[in-house]
């Protein structure tokens, strides 16, 4: 039993840390703000990490990664997402969308699209959720219909974050007929240029490129890109969304913010006296959060990929994301509201835009009533 | 990264299990609230027979994981032994048990049970517990016992502290597994309105939180249990946590189970009932959940706390230190890691590394 991620996870962690002081500017919170600066900066982070090959590090060599270990690959989710995740809109790329296209793609589609996943140079979004598909995303109505020349797509996404600044969409559309669910689903690789596609952004609390309408109006795509067999993109999805489920490190973030904000205000005694325990709490609940996700990645590692398990560790990590922003936020008082560019402390301006991402926690990537679902399928089995 | 538990671990708890279920799983519970002695004439020598004796957790993290699993196995059969006590009892120290109490405590579990019994309070204070007054019957936590404690010449280091309390957090993570299991059962098999009670959302959602829950204290408790011996300075923050871990999940896995299960899991003939009632005692001593997460952020705010952005230099990023540094801020008299047999030493014996005698006086 040994816990220690590893002395090279460590030496990481270092460079990492390195890299971030120095070329993230102070006050950075992340890609997507008002101020278009910002995306730049995450633009230019992902390659620096690229050049470095530290994007892929847990990929094949023969993907352009590092083959390094998936411990290594974690510490890198975690240095990330805690520090606003200067890699943009890279890590869906990096994380499950290049997975997915490992496992199930072409060689053809596997050479044209993960090197550049690889170098950074190539922003994807994600065509899943629909207006009348979100948690039941197996009653998506986007259609792609087969001709000659390959497939049509006609229909509407919603929610798609990145979609007005993404090169390419991994789209879900029902291949099968109406009402044909999970078993009539195919997954496509759409590049955003193509004519028909039309992004619309949507204003939201979660600031710019979080939200938007993507429409496809008979929009034309060619037989090599469908992903893996027809009517079987319902594989390709949960194992995406699998990867997904514990892609994001949201306890590295709450971990930074729970531990800054104690040493910025003298400890517990800084804290309202009925507020302590839940702040210790907090503390208690993320780390059980980072251990339930270290044990998904050790079954990922050994081949076993349980459904229970990432939901399991999904749950923890989100409950626990809110959990400890709304604790952050008691401890800082109104002042919070005192955020934005302009705010007189910049970890007030994390928290609040902490606390505005958290309340997302619990739908992204599956709503965490959907993931309890999972668990208890895991747990009650057949009888359920 | 190897997150599997010890071999030795994982066999001595099917040892016990399987001694434990011999003897009449849960039924010994039952039939030792209605007579008491059996815990003397029957818990206690199917211990000796398990060898417990020759388990000494401080020799290493494979002992220590041992002895972890009897403690959760113990609990998942509300087995009416103090056995994290015995457990945390440095061998060949004299002290037969080892048992945590609250400043000025006056309750420990079994403590009418021959001792001696070493207790150690929350700054670290140790004393000899003595029991006060008959046992009475009662309906939650049976076999606790209201004591005396006379202070004694002798201190417990931070790890030993620390042993007590994770030891005592096994022994609830094991109640917690067994109730969760109970109710699993109960719905998966239970029809209502036409169909098994699993089928419907609300059950499975129920079922869903206290699964993570427990999983998540499975995972918490087998961490700490490797941060003692890797990190011995943080221990007793670290056994804290834990505990603050156990007694949420306990709280809300018993209060779901007595509910999927309805009016039948108040049945004193219920596992349910006996497990619920057992665990009480070690819920509430030596501290509840309030009053165990104020120790929790007082020694945070004395030494810190472990993570990914530990403030502390080097801790953030660094593999734990193999040795202790103090930092814990406890007034303890020693630091020393379970490796370095950390009950400290009464004055004038020259410093030799040896347990503090019984306290015959």
């Amino acid at each position: 039993m040994d816990f220690d991620l590893g002395p090279e996870a460590a030496r990481l962690r270092r460079s990492l840390r390195d890299l971030v002081e120095e070329h993230l500017p102070p006050g950075f919170l992340g890609a997507f703000t008002d101020d278009p600066d910002d995306l730049q900066v995450t633009q230019r982070f992902a390659k620096l990490l690229a050049a470095g090959n530290l994007l892929t590090l847990a990929w094949p060599r023969e993907f352009g990664g590092r083959a390094s270990s998936v411990w290594e690959q974690t510490v890198l989710r975690e240095e990330m997402w805690a520090h606003h995740e200067p890699r943009g809109a890279q890590y869906m790329g990096l994380n499950w969308i290049g997975p997915a296209i490992m496992r199930f793609g072409t060689p053809e589609q596997q050479r044209l699209h993960l090197p550049r996943i690889a170098a950074g140079e190539v922003i994807w979004c994600q065509g899943f959720s629909e207006p009348e598909a979100g948690s039941d995303l197996a009653a998506l109505r986007t259609t792609a219909s087969q001709d000659d020349e390959g497939w049509v797509l006609s229909g509407q996404k919603v929610w798609t974050s990145y979609a007005q600044i993404a090169d390419w969409c991994f789209l879900a559309a029902r291949t099968g007929p109406p009402g044909s669910r999970r078993d009539g689903v195919s997954v496509f690789l759409v590049p955003m240029d193509r004519d028909g596609i039309e992004v619309r952004p949507i204003a939201s609390m979660l600031g710019p490129h979080h939200l938007n309408e993507v429409f496809f109006d008979s929009v034309r795509v060619h037989h090599d890109e469908l992903l893996g067999d027809e009517h079987a993109g319902w594989d390709v999805i949960r194992e995406s969304l699998a990867f997904e489920r514990v892609g994001i490190a949201r306890y590295a973030r709450a971990d930074f913010l729970l531990q800054s904000v104690l040493q910025r205000i003298g400890g517990f005694s800084g804290l309202p006296v009925p507020l302590r325990g839940r702040y210790a709490r907090a503390l208690v609940h993320n780390r059980v959060a980072r251990l339930l996700a270290y044990d998904v990645v050790a079954e990922q590692d050994a081949g076993r990929s349980l459904p229970g398990d990432a939901a399991a560790a999904r749950i923890a990590a989100v409950v626990g994301d809110q959990e400890a922003s709304d604790v952050l936020v008691e401890a800082i008082g109104p002042a919070v509201l005192d955020s934005g560019p302009e705010a007189d402390e910049q970890l007030h301006a994390d928290v609040e835009d902490y606390w505005r991402y958290s309340r997302a926690a619990t739908i992204a990537a599956g709503a965490l009533d959907i993931q309890r679902g999972l668990v208890a399928k895991a747990v009650l089995g057949s009888a359920r | 990264m190897n997150l599997e538990l010890p071999g030795i671990a994982v066999a001595f708890a099917d040892a016990a299990r399987q001694a434990i279920q011999a003897a009449g799983g849960v039924q010994v519970a039952r039939r030792a609230q209605a007579d008491p002695a059996l815990r003397a004439a029957v818990a206690g020598p199917l211990l000796d027979r398990l060898g417990v004796d020759d388990l000494d957790p401080r020799g290493g993290l494979d002992a220590a994981a041992a002895a972890a699993q009897l403690c959760r196995v113990a609990g998942g059969f509300a087995f009416p032994y103090p056995v994290a006590a015995r457990l945390a009892a440095p061998p060949g120290s004299g002290w037969r048990f080892v048992a945590a109490v609250d400043t000025g405590g006056t309750w420990v579990d079994h403590a009418d049970l021959p001792g001696p019994w070493l207790v150690v309070d929350t700054v670290g204070a140790v004393g000899r517990a003595e029991p006060l007054a008959a046992r009475r019957d009662r309906t939650l936590a049976p076999f606790a016992t209201r004591v005396t404690v006379n202070p004694v010449d002798v201190s417990l280091g931070a790890v030993d502290r620390a042993l007590v309390t994770t030891f005592d957090a096994f022994t609830v993570l094991g109640a917690a597994e067994q109730a969760h299991a109970l109710a699993v059962d109960h719905v998966r098999t239970r029809e209502q309105f036409g169909g098994p009670l699993a089928g419907l959302q609300g059950v499975q959602f129920r079922v869903a939180d206290c699964a993570v829950a427990v999983w998540g204290l499975q995972r918490l408790a087998h961490f700490t249990l490797w941060r003692l011996f890797t990190a011995p300075q943080d221990a007793v923050v670290d056994a804290l946590a834990l505990r603050v871990s156990a007694l949420e999940t306990a709280s809300l896995v018993l209060s779901n189970s007595h509910l999927l299960h309805g009016a039948v899991g108040f049945c004193d003939e219920h596992d349910l009932t006996t497990l619920d009632r057992s665990v009480q005692a070690s819920l509430r001593l030596p501290t509840d959940l309030e009053r165990t997460s104020e120790l929790l952020f007082q020694a945070i705010d004395a030494g810190g706390f472990h993570g990914l952005f530990d403030p502390r230099e080097g801790a953030a990023v660094a593999a734990p230190s193999s040795s202790g540094s103090g930092l814990t801020g406890y007034p303890a008299t020693n630091e020393g890691g379970p490796r370095q047999r950390a009950v400290a030493v009464p004055e004038g014996n020259g410093g030799a590394p040896t347990y503090p005698q019984r306290d015959n006086g």
